[in-house]
């Protein structure tokens, strides 16, 4: 066991930790302690305290003066254990009266518990996967685009083109997962009859390498940006369009500060795009009298500032009437899905998606809408669960239901 | 031995202490990623932060940063919109320390250096300053000691009988409590017996609290000056503890929170220019 690796963090980073003062503010704001109240080494305010601790017994005065105090093996596990169920959510850094940037400082965590070798081993797993399936799942990254097999015609962006104005990077759990095939496919029924001059990337689009940046191993996918980066300069694109969160919040904010250099090309999340083209009334569409809610979700509302652009979509459907849930926006309650805390915890993500799925039924709504894959798949699985009568639907999906 | 140089011999080695802590506290997050001083040493970063702040400061962007400093650092704005009994007891604590801080420095530099070394007390507007029954000192002093007597009431309500369930009360938070308690305790007590030891203004009343306190006892035959000199050196003192304690404890956050919420602002602040709406950290 080593010392924490202080360069892993930055000088902010650090005096958050002493910024922090321990007010539990947080806790009333966490959806995974709400779900496991006694585990308190999940709150925001332990792992700080933890790690102040960590890093003051072990470069602290008496450090210096007396010789470090490693810390006991169990504290460390706790900690990586409470690190580790945090879906990342970024909910604590909305509520935080120090204004303490935690979801950053969570993942800075993650990266110094993987270098100290005190984290799931599961995650071994997915690094060897992504790093040799270059997705996810496992599968063969050549079958990206299986999801277009049952389109009733494939369109010509999907696989056949190699130059276009918009690359639509599609993601992992769109490619791989059927529950989510039919975000994908609405999708470019909906860019098809917009006329968007797009493509796909197929078996050349790579994991964007969200789940190994946010479970702290963010060096093993600097090649694989590279590569994504590479792929899409080849096909002239002045555009990326990515209909998963996390992909769009990577691509955004995370490729430029890694690889150093700017894309050179724009990122729009699909809704935002979708905005646009309604906007433009490129796709015009059919009334509908139904009463729908929408879900934020967190790598596209908290994490990446878009909160609107999804509910200017909903509004544009003639007749439709969007409720809002108890939480929304920068308020809203995770689904349980991020922060990779599927692989470590499944109940937990359970036990967070049907809390937010009580959330949309008690407003009344027939639909729960969200503009994620990951949310779409944890919350639909929660209404199974609960035998809710609420169908769960991505806002592409509604828009091609639609499409006059 | 006079009691002020007594106050000093301790005071002294006790502020070295709150240096010691100072630099090893800022060592530490000096040992922290600082964008474009990768590798460099805690000097050179310190020296790299310095000049990025001070050109902020004298930018374009210094109103962004003071309106950022005063919204969220002084007035902490999220704390108001969550609970406004929070605010108020966060906000007397720390205006009141403020007040009573700032007052302090200015006794200390109008008598030691202005009247003292350069012989101006005769102008009144310094003289004021280190006269302690002048009506304005002796009421500002009275308001910043008040305001921190009800915030930390309004504190120890909430976490020691209140109790919410957010909290996690530990040894530092009650050690905070007792340090502040007893500042505030011994210094209620240093003005009553100041008050019946020598009086030397014309507004009494204007030390509202302490003056109908010192009435109260005014008939106890008791040794005023020597409790006065030792009251005042003992208030002293605790002070100087605290002070000294203030890079090892979690009275920390006073500067660090204030920095963080500040530096957060104003990050926010330049994602929404640019057209964003959220904080999207470099």
């Amino acid at each position: 066991m080593s010392r924490p690796d202080l360069s892993l963090f930055t000088f902010q980073q650090l005096m958050s930790l002493d910024a922090c003062t321990r007010c539990g503010e947080c806790t009333l704001w966490c959806p995974t302690f709400t779900e496991k109240p006694d585990l308190d080494a999940i709150t925001p305010l332990r792992k700080i305290e933890a790690v102040r601790r960590f890093v003051r017994g072990q470069y602290g005065l008496l450090a210096r003066l007396f010789g470090p105090r490693p810390p006991k093996p169990e504290a460390l596990q706790a900690h990586s254990t409470g690190t580790y169920d945090c879906t990342l959510c970024g909910r604590c850094a909305v509520v935080c009266p120090a204004r303490i940037q935690t979801r950053e400082l969570w993942i800075a965590m993650r990266r110094d518990l993987v270098r100290q070798g005190v984290y799931p081993a599961i995650f071994d797993r997915l690094r060897e996967t992504f790093l040799t399936a270059h997705n996810i799942s496992g599968d063969d990254n050549a079958n990206r685009l299986i999801w277009s097999q049952n389109l009733p015609e494939i369109p010509e962006g999907v696989g056949k083109k190699t130059r276009a104005e918009v690359v639509f990077f599609v993601g992992c759990v769109a490619s791989f997962y059927p529950q989510s095939y039919s975000i994908p496919q609405n999708a470019v029924h909906v860019l098809e009859k917009a006329g968007v001059d797009y493509l796909t990337l197929g078996g050349e689009e790579w994991c964007c390498g969200f789940p190994l940046v946010i479970a702290g191993m963010g060096d093993a996918a600097v090649e694989t940006m590279r590569h994504n980066l590479d792929a899409v300069h080849r096909t002239g694109a002045r555009r990326l369009i990515a209909a998963c969160p996390s992909c769009y919040h990577t691509w955004k904010h995370d490729y430029p500060r890694v690889l150093g250099e700017p894309l050179g090309f724009e990122v729009l999340h699909l809704t935002e795009l979708l905005a646009e083209l309604l906007a433009d009334g490129r796709v015009p569409l059919r009334p509908l009298e139904e009463t729908v809610t929408y879900h934020d979700p967190c790598d596209l509302g908290r994490t990446s500032g878009v909160y609107e652009a999804p509910r200017e979509v909903i509004r544009a459907i003639p007749g439709v009437t969007l409720v809002e849930m108890e939480h929304h926006h920068q308020y809203s309650l995770c689904c349980g899905g991020g922060g990779d805390v599927e692989m470590a915890d499944k109940d937990l993500v359970a036990a967070v998606s049907r809390r937010r799925i009580g959330e949309a039924q008690a407003t009344g709504a027939r639909v729960l809408l969200s503009a994620c894959q990951q949310c779409k798949r944890t919350l639909a699985g929660a209404a199974r669960q609960e035998r809710l009568r609420i169908r769960v639907l991505d806002v592409v999906e509604l828009v091609a239901q639609q499409m006059a | 031995m006079n009691i002020e140089t007594l106050f000093w011999i301790f005071h002294t080695p006790l502020m070295v202490v709150f240096l010691i802590g100072l630099v090893d506290v800022t060592g530490i997050w000096l040992r922290g990623r600082v964008e474009g001083a990768d590798g460099a040493s805690a000097g050179r970063k310190f020296i790299i932060l310095l000049g990025k702040a001070l050109r902020a400061i004298f930018s374009r962007q210094f109103p962004i940063i003071l309106k950022a400093f005063i919204t969220e650092a002084w007035f902490n704005r999220r704390l108001w919109q969550t609970s406004r009994w929070r605010w108020l007891s966060h906000f007397l604590l720390l205006n009141g320390f403020l007040l009573l801080t700032v007052l302090s420095g200015l006794a200390a530099l109008s008598e030691k250096v202005l009247y003292h070394l350069f012989h101006l007390g005769h102008i009144p507007w310094i003289a004021m300053w280190y006269m302690a029954d002048h009506p304005v000192t002796a009421l500002l002093n009275e308001i910043g000691a008040t305001m921190m007597t009800v915030g930390l009431l309004f504190y120890v309500f909430r976490r020691y009988l209140a109790r919410p369930a957010q909290l996690r009360t530990g040894s530092m938070d009650t050690w905070m409590v007792v340090g502040l308690g007893l500042i505030l305790l011994t210094g209620w007590v240093t003005e009553i017996v100041r008050l019946n030891a020598h009086y030397d203004g014309p507004a009494p009343h204007l030390a509202f609290i302490g003056y109908p306190l010192s009435l109260l006892v005014a008939g106890w035959n008791l040794p005023w000056k020597a409790l006065a000199d030792g009251f005042y050196l003992g208030h002293g003192l605790l002070t100087s503890i605290v002070i000294a304690a203030i890079p090892y404890s979690k009275f920390m956050h006073a500067v660090a929170t204030a920095m963080i919420a500040t530096v957060d602002a104003v990050q926010q602040e330049r994602v929404v220019v640019q057209g964003g709406t959220a904080h999207v950290p470099a």
